[in-house]
């Protein structure tokens, strides 16, 4: 079974051309009321050119959002805003200059060593202005002086000597809704191709950056619930060209060892609360199932790779992850009901409580002298069906996901002198005592790939 | 070849995980024995046995099993860990050969009394750990965890 899943950060429709070129890029985003004067659309689009290099030569860059009455909340209709950029290439120090096309107006901003470092306006109220980062504080300095700029040579990269600083950090382009939507931060050559981040376009200087500092992460959706979290802290630029695929693609299989349905006989169990019978290896062989998730990433590899800016300390308002288990340790009221519920299904006590304020809470419950075949029955009664995981060798598990979402694992504990025979099948006898019953909250299916993957990668 | 080596890789690595990661420590009250007495079963290694103190609450179940915060009266350290099947039985106040008492100093701890809600921990690798509630009613120890647990 193949099963593709999708990271995050991807929240644009790509499509690419032959030279696997991002030509098109569309939002999944949406405006528009669904009128015939407003139909949906998409909130941003963005399609793109390349010269015969390879390199981007022209960009054009659609945005919409929707207009309300800030007072009465009324509809007033689809705004829309067209920003072209042409690039234009300089081979003093890679430099790039993007001329902005916006509202019959042109603007230059000039780039060099992934920064932002001049911007001018055309025409007869002209102006450019020149940018000095201060790396340290991520202030900057503007100047008019342009007949005096000049980009430095390499001879000139001296820092004491160079008339311009190239190698800034934490600056941030503008990003308001007339302003290009698709970069936020970093050279925007080194086009983001479908990468966004929490919705937004984003380069990939920027997202290395993000995932540098551990504010950003990749995480794996499985049935729509985050999974999986992929924490690139300290390595931010690895962690992209990982998930792009730079190192291929990333797979993560699931083995689930599974009993041989077609000899399960134990669903006849119905007719009888003591039925006797021998469990063995013949009746009950086993399989291992295997699934597997596909993690895709619809970045490519990258094209003008720009040096990642400094480390800067988390956003205030950063959370990570929840733990996938948290739901049992936060509602302890439900658990408490539940277990208690289990407890009195089973015609048994609960005897002491497990992990408390930890993964999995539960219980112990006293059966009280059953027979572990009619504990079996009683489950099967009420609707619980097998646990095939090996984490509980000292008896069978089930498994039931009650009416509040929680997940319940209960293990029936094999009779006391249970044992195998020479050939490795287990001795059991239905009729006698199971000792204990133990019972553990689970967030979400005890046999399913989110528990397994949790397991293997989680904390 | 190659696919089928990954499988068992992964297959004998995913029965490691799973083999290593639910606890099974099981603790329970020792009937009609004065003092308080404890046995355990379990594959998981335990070293650390206490005896909490809380103030009883009317009912039981007021107070929460999951999430509670009371003074340890009386605390036990194994010198090495031990299956918790392997355990000796634990009698209240009785250090047993092998371990060492941290709660109190020195002494013997605090008589039970009847208006006190007790909670017997044990606390074993990996997190595991299980609590047993307990309270004094005519002068011998009973097991009330059912009624904690509630309603």
């Amino acid at each position: 079974m193949t099963q593709m899943e999708t990271l995050r950060l991807i929240l644009y429709s790509n499509s690419i051309d032959l030279a696997s070129h991002s030509v098109n890029a569309v939002s999944n985003q949406a405006v528009g009321d669904g009128s015939t004067q407003w139909p949906r659309q998409p909130a941003s689009e963005i399609a793109q050119t390349y010269e015969a290099g390879g390199r981007p030569s022209k960009r054009t860059s659609v945005t919409r959002q929707d207009d309300r009455d800030p007072e009465t909340g009324e509809y007033n209709g689809v705004l829309e805003d067209t920003l072209t950029d042409h690039y234009i290439y300089s081979s003093v120090l890679g430099a790039q200059v993007v001329d902005l096309e916006q509202n019959g107006q042109a603007n230059i901003w000039v780039y060099a060593g992934g920064r932002r470092i001049a911007t001018a306006i055309t025409g007869s109220n002209g102006n450019t202005t020149f940018e000095h980062h201060n790396p340290e504080t991520t202030s900057r300095v503007t100047t008019n002086g342009h007949s005096s700029y000049r980009i430095a040579s390499r001879d000139e990269r001296d820092a004491q000597t160079a008339p311009v600083v190239l190698y800034g950090g934490g600056y941030r382009a503008a990003n308001n809704f007339n302003q290009p939507l698709a970069f936020e931060g970093g050279d925007p050559s080194d086009f983001a191709s479908g990468v966004t981040l929490d919705g937004m376009p984003v380069t990939r200087a920027q997202l290395a950056h993000d995932l540098d500092t551990g504010s950003a992460v990749g995480t794996l959706f499985v049935g729509g619930k985050e999974g999986v979290s992929f924490d690139f802290t300290g390595h931010g630029q690895l962690g992209l060209d990982y998930l792009s695929g730079v190192y291929g693609s990333l797979r993560i299989g699931i083995g689930t060892l599974v009993k041989d349905s077609e000899v399960d006989t134990r669903q006849a169990h119905k007719e009888s609360d003591d039925i006797i019978r021998t469990y063995t290896e013949a009746e009950y062989g086993y399989h291992w199932e295997y699934s597997f998730v596909d993690v895709s990433f619809s970045g490519q590899s990258p094209q003008n790779p720009s040096p990642t800016p400094p480390a800067q300390p988390l956003p205030p308002n950063y959370r990570p992850p929840k733990p996938l288990e948290q739901p049992c340790i936060d509602r302890t009221n439900d658990v408490r009901r539940d277990i208690s519920a289990i407890a009195k299904t089973l015609h048994g006590k609960a005897g002491a409580l497990q992990r408390p304020d930890k993964p999995f809470p539960g219980a112990q419950i006293d059966p009280g002298g059953q027979s572990f075949g009619k504990v079996v029955n009683t489950l099967y009664k009420n609707g619980y069906s097998e646990n095939y995981s090996l984490d509980h060798p000292e008896g069978w598990g089930f498994q039931k996901k009650f009416n509040d979402g929680l997940w319940y694992h209960v293990i029936v504990d094999f009779p006391k002198g249970t044992d195998t025979d020479l050939f490795g099948n287990l001795q059991l006898n239905q009729r006698a005592p199971t000792p204990l019953v133990t019972v553990h909250c689970h967030a979400t299916n005890p046999n399913g790939a989110a528990h397994i993957i949790d397991r293997i990668f989680g904390p | 070849m190659m696919p089928r080596i990954a499988f068992v890789t992964l297959a004998a690595a995913m029965i490691v995980i799973a083999c290593s990661q639910e606890q099974d420590l099981n603790l329970f009250l020792e009937k009609k024995k004065t003092p308080a007495t404890f046995s355990l079963s379990g594959r998981s290694t335990a070293t650390d046995f206490a005896i909490l103190e809380l103030p009883r609450t009317k009912p039981l179940s007021k107070t929460n099993p999951f999430s509670f915060t009371g003074t340890t009266i009386w605390k036990i350290l194994a010198t090495e860990s031990i299956k918790a099947a392997n355990w000796p039985s634990i009698t209240y106040g009785q250090v047993p050969n092998g371990f060492s008492q941290t709660i109190p100093d020195h002494g013997t701890p605090p008589q039970f009394t009847a208006d006190k809600l007790y909670v017997a921990r044990i606390l074993g690798d990996k997190d595991a750990e299980t609590v047993l509630f307990f309270e004094i009613r005519n002068g011998k120890p009973v097991n009330v965890s059912d009624e904690v647990l509630g309603p």
